[in-house]
């Protein structure tokens, strides 16, 4: 395998012209200052590419419509170093029960909203807005609607509409379509389905990734990169999934006082404990999920993309991700690329 | 060995179902069911007691985070006595809350005009209108249109949702000011009052805290009309209290707003999350022990652990208050939620006896608690009292006691939930009055059960969308969940831990498909998706399946076993096929024939495509997609036949046995994990499941192909044929791959092997040393690129 891995590198260095790649990195916190471990991250690593969730948009259940919601606050104002790439996020259930004139009034809301915000709070010269949704064979007609009175609306008209698009969706691509926007960003991440016991990482596996990207060559609009770096805790209770406890250290699953490792990845809870807040009982399992950077590493040696220029990012901007990131880690992955 | 595993697989599996809890910090939006935290047999809500559904116990605050009187029905109530009953309160709601301000100032300067106002048809019948016309109630047009004009400062509209601009609070202060002056000119405690709250909730949302404690002290507290809108005041004057610090004012008023008005209660309740005050402090300000009652209500609300104290506390202030009896199920409910650890495996039973006593300990301490109180008899509903008592004792498995609580329960004087309760109780009690489950159980139970059954009815539907289908959990009753984890939590487990698994599978599948709480899915659901089908699948024997077989087809000798089988979602069908398949999997197939024989026609499904592939088709490279071989279409049935037929050809016709010995090799392979018609084997294939498997896994065929690998090497040293065995050759080296799949666990102690593996096989280095010049192995290095790298590695060394 590792000779098969050895010869198939080596002939992408011989066979392979140098990629233009610019460096990219998602915020996804509601409020917008960053740390100065943050700023000097992205500095440090020549990143001039911010992907900021500026709101998600969900179903009200008291009025049946799609309303925003956690939206951002910018407690600073970015700087001119690099761009902001205001970015939206959709959940399928939002445009289950929308007809085609409520999907118009949608997507001229969301634009309005991302100009009022950027005027309120002085942002200037986007260059690229992107929706994020995980859209189904149900929601596929209404999502590809959505875009495409999103593209038509007069703010975008200068800019770049980009989407996310799951690894299944470009395998699937006949089946899942090619959503009508200007570039896609391919998510290498939360792979595998996270409410199975028996996944190991759902975060990222090399080996799952890798079944999805034989024919990227082969979709039909440029696509962009984003790569993990960030960590979690999957609490089960008999198996079955319960919940996601965010910025969980493996040294507190470690603490033998409190958790007892019953398989690689996997922490019993041997008392009911509380950590971050979260009630933890008895017997309870916790899965700690890294974006195991060896191979997030690998597989960005690997991958080939269907364009020479294209923005390599990665997921997510907080300062204890950067601190669990080791080696220079994050710079290998970029550097991968070129 | 097998029935304890299957006891243990059957229980945990069983409550693993349960757990249908989907809690998802990323923006995934999927409704929480808090039903589905635990094992649960006493009903929630059992109490009458209004407005306290958000307050039943679950792991996460709120049951319910439903606002209360979201129909405005008091408010409507008291315009319309405002109008001396004339008008109704639909037309009363149309002019309040739809109407513009427009629209209302055109009818009073008309009014004021002398002339006649217009009014479109739609609103011609407006009672509320027509009252406003006739009597020339220009106040009243007056106050309506200055709140209309407060709505864009106070009330968030659909657009407004989507307005990032700030509201301006410099126009708020001048409408404060316009209130306040109205105020002062109208006579109308009504509507003095009205405006009194505009002018204060203004005040609220532009943070003057003083300005809204000074309008609630010297404009509402004067007035002395009896109406909601005192506590929408008194509500907004608590919330400025708990800004300027006068913590233990705040709670005492916001306790007030809870008891007092429906509309506010659920806001009222919130704001005590972020009180940080003395509890004796908020008493020593309540007038009469009422008042105490509601605040220790909300504190009780507030107490995720067993705790009696406030129920004691309550008790003694107000003995028939209705909320204790929600508090007493909350109790209930916090002991089952902390008794899902015994509904676990076995082995969580064996290692936490301690745990076990101490939940046992606080069930003891609630009973002596409840029993004190429901012989005193004189709370509200000394029935629920009893029937809580039956339930703690049952849980500790002391009959004697539990009978005596029930025979206090008079039947005939039950409502319905009440009555749903009362039968869950009989089958719970009779099922602990002996060891196992006997005959004359199952008669004693039967009736109960079958009244449950008929107190719901529900239409079964399957989602295929997971957002849709958690939605459809919120308007489940009692009856529906208790009857289906009666049938799967209770019956299906006691029949399991006595042997009789045909019952337990039976009945679990009741529990499954008869009642809506289960069908967990987010496939085409159905039988196949089922937990039954899976324990059937996984970890039920033949003969078992057999048992249940003849179980289900023959006369049913009792009622009972009428019942379950009547009830169950167990297809024949099915069941015929999983015998047939478990037939296949241990290479029986004259039997596999003989019973598939009995439903010829099978399941095709969405995988049934891998069934389309030839099981005895070879390909060099792995693929689970159609490829030229794939000429012929085999059922599970034509398959079983055809492998029979092939062993049988290899006794009566040995010249030919190394063309057998091949077809069956390429069979075993097709049917492993890699190949291409796993599906006659195995009914779904996770690309996951090789990380986790366990020992018995590894020695699994299915996991690592050596009948097929003994059957190429047959069908080798059957043949002289160089191009034939060279071919045998390959394919032995392929199925000696499939064993490193046992080697993909990560956190396995022994190190990687697959490199190993490919590195050393001995057929790729057989392939190569004997069969190089064959016209197939130019064929295959050029189509392997695992050969390939093999040889090219080989030849180095």
């Amino acid at each position: 395998m590792r000779r098969i891995s050895l010869i198939f590198s080596l002939f992408l260095l011989i066979s392979c012209t140098h990629n233009e790649i610019d460096r990219g990195i998602y915020f996804w916190k509601s409020n917008f200052k960053l740390s100065d471990i943050e700023k000097d991250f992205v500095s440090k690593h020549n990143i001039t590419k911010i992907y900021i969730k500026y709101f998600d948009v969900d179903i009200d259940a008291n009025i049946g419509k799609p309303i925003p919601l956690a939206t951002l606050s910018f407690n600073e104002k970015p700087t001119k170093a690099y761009q902001i790439i205001p970015t939206v996020f959709i959940t399928n259930r939002s445009l289950q029960k929308l007809n085609k004139p409520d999907i118009e009034e949608l997507a001229n809301k969301i634009c309005q909203r991302i100009i009022d915000m950027n005027s309120h709070f002085g942002i200037e010269d986007i260059i690229e807005i992107q929706i994020d949704c995980d859209w189904t064979a149900t929601t596929q007609k209404k999502y590809f609607l959505l875009l495409q009175n999103i593209r038509k609306n007069n703010y975008l008209e200068d800019k770049i509409l980009s989407a996310t698009i799951r690894l299944h969706q470009v395998k699937y691509m006949d089946e899942t379509g090619i959503p009508p926007v200007d570039r896609g960003l391919l998510m290498c991440y939360n792979i595998s389905n996270i409410k199975d016991f028996n996944v190991r990482n759902s975060i990222f596996d090399i080996r799952e990734a890798e079944k999805y990207t034989d024919n990227l060559s082969d979709y039909k609009i440029p696509l962009d990169i984003a790569l993990p770096v960030y960590s979690w805790g999957v609490v089960f209770g008999a198996q079955k999934f319960k919940m996601i406890i965010n910025n969980i250290s493996l040294k507190e699953l470690e603490n033998t006082e409190n958790f007892e490792q019953v398989n690689y990845n996997y922490y019993k809870a041997v008392k009911r404990i509380k950590i971050n807040g979260y009630q933890i009982d008895k017997n309870e399992i916790i899965r700690f999920e890294n974006s195991a950077m060896e191979d997030v590493i690998k597989f960005s040696e690997k991958i080939k993309l269907n364009s020479k220029n294209f923005t390599v990012s990665l997921f997510h901007l907080d300062e204890k991700t950067i601190n669990n990131m080791k080696n220079n880690e994050a710079e290998k992955i970029y550097k991968s690329f070129n | 060995m097998k029935q304890k595993k299957f006891t243990k697989v059957l229980i945990s599996i069983a409550i693993a179902f349960t757990f249908a809890v989907s809690i998802y910090s990323i923006a995934c939006g999927v409704w929480y069911d808090p039903d589905s935290e635990y094992v649960s047999l006493f009903d929630k809500a059992l109490s009458d007691a209004p407005n306290t559904r958000p307050f039943y116990y679950s792991y996460f605050s709120l049951y319910d985070d439903n606002s209360f009187e979201a129909d405005n029905k008091t408010n409507l109530n008291e315009w319309k006595s405002y109008t001396s009953g004339f008008a109704k309160e639909p037309d009363i709601s149309l002019v309040v809350y739809k109407l513009t301000a427009n629209q209302l100032d055109e009818i009073k300067n008309s009014l004021i005009s002398n002339k006649i106002p217009f009014i479109t048809d739609s609103l011609k019948n407006n009672s509320f209108l027509q009252y406003l016309i006739t009597k020339k109630d220009i106040s009243c047009l007056n106050y309506l249109i200055y709140a209309k004009n407060c709505e864009p400062y106070v009330y968030v509209s659909y657009d407004d949702m989507w307005n990032y601009q700030p509201l301006k609070t410099s126009t708020a202060d001048s409408l404060i000011d316009l209130g306040l002056l109205a105020y002062k000119q109208t006579t109308n405690q009504f509507l003095k009052l009205r405006y009194a709250f505009q002018a204060q909730r203004l005040a609220q949302y532009s943070s003057q805290i003083e300005k809204n404690k000074n309008i609630y002290d010297s404009l509402v507290n004067p007035l002395t009309l009896k109406s909601d809108v005192k506590y929408w005041c008194m509500s907004l004057y608590a919330a400025s209290l708990l800004k300027s610090g006068d913590q233990s004012k705040a709670a005492y008023l916001f306790s007030k707003v809870f008891d007092l008005c429906p509309r506010y209660r659920l806001e009222a309740f919130k704001s005590f999350k972020f009180f940080k005050t003395e509890e004796n402090s908020v008493i020593a300000l309540c007038k009469n022990n009422h008042e105490k009652a509601v605040f220790y209500t909300i504190m009780a609300y507030y107490t995720e652990l067993p705790d009696t104290m406030y129920i004691n506390k309550i008790y003694q202030l107000e003995p028939n208050s209705l909320e204790l009896e929600v508090l007493l199920c909350r109790e209930i409910s916090k002991i089952e939620y902390q008794l899902r650890s015994i509904y676990g495996s076995e082995n969580d039973i064996s290692n936490n006896v301690l745990y076990t006593a101490e939940i046992i300990n606080a069930a003891g301490l609630l009973k002596q608690r409840i029993a004190q109180i429901a012989d005193a008899g004189n709370t509200a509903n000394p029935a629920l009292w009893n029937m809580a008592l039956a339930y703690i004792n049952y849980l500790q498995k002391d009959v004697k006691t539990a009978d005596l609580y029930m025979a206090k329960i008079n039947q005939k004087a039950l409502n319905t939930k009440l009555s749903n309760q009362y039968n869950v109780l009989k089958v719970l009690v009779e099922l602990i009055r002996t060891d196992r489950i006997t005959t004359e159980t199952e008669t004693a139970i039967i009736p109960y059960i079958q009244k449950l059954r008929a107190a719901f009815d529900y239409k079964k539907e399957i989602f295929q969308d997971e957002d849709l289908y958690d939605e459809s959990h919120k308007n489940h009753i009692f009856a529906d969940r208790a009857y289906a984890t009666l049938m799967t939590e209770i019956l299906s487990r006691a029949y399991a831990r006595q042997g009789d698994k045909v019952k337990a599978l039976i009945c679990m599948s009741v529990g499954e498909s008869d009642a809506s709480f289960y069908p967990y899915t987010y496939y085409s659901g159905g039988f196949i998706n089922s937990t039954t089908f899976n324990l059937m699948d996984k970890f039920t024997g033949i003969d078992d399946l057999r048992a249940i077989l003849h179980f289900m087809s023959n006369p049913r000798t009792t009622e009972f076993n009428n019942f379950i089988c009547n009830h169950t979602g167990i297809e024949i069908p099915s069941l015929v096929e999983l015998i047939g398949t478990k037939y296949i999997r241990l290479s029986d197939f004259g039997n596999a024939v003989s019973i598939l024989m009995i439903n010829p026609e099978e399941r095709k499904d969405d995988i049934g495509a891998y069934i389309d592939s030839n099981p005895f088709g070879d390909t060099i490279s792995e693929s689970h997609s159609k490829t030229s071989a794939d000429t012929v279409i085999y059922t599970k049935l034509s398959f079983a036949r055809r492998m029979f037929e092939l062993k049988n050809l290899l006794k009566s016709d040995p010249a030919n046995s190394a063309s057998y010995y091949y077809q069956l090799a390429n069979a075993y392979y097709n049917i492993c994990y890699n190949g291409n018609s796993w599906a006659i084997v195995q009914y779904n294939r996770s690309s996951s499941e090789t990380y986790n498997m366990d020992k018995c896994a590894t020695t699994n065929d299915y996991y690592t192909a050596k009948k097929a690998l003994s059957y190429f090497i047959k069908a080798i040293k059957s043949s002289d044929n160089k191009e034939f065995k060279a071919r045998c050759t390959m394919l032995a080296a392929k199925a000696y791959q499939v064993q490193t799949l046992g080697f993909r666990e990560y956190w396995s102690e022994k190190p990687l092997k697959m490199e190993e593996y490919f590195v050393n096989n001995p057929y790729f280095e057989s392939l190569y040393k004997e069969y190089r010049k064959t016209a197939f192995y130019k064929q295959a290095i050029g189509q392997c690129t695992y050969l390939k790298d093999f040889v090219a590695d080989y030849k180095k060394r």
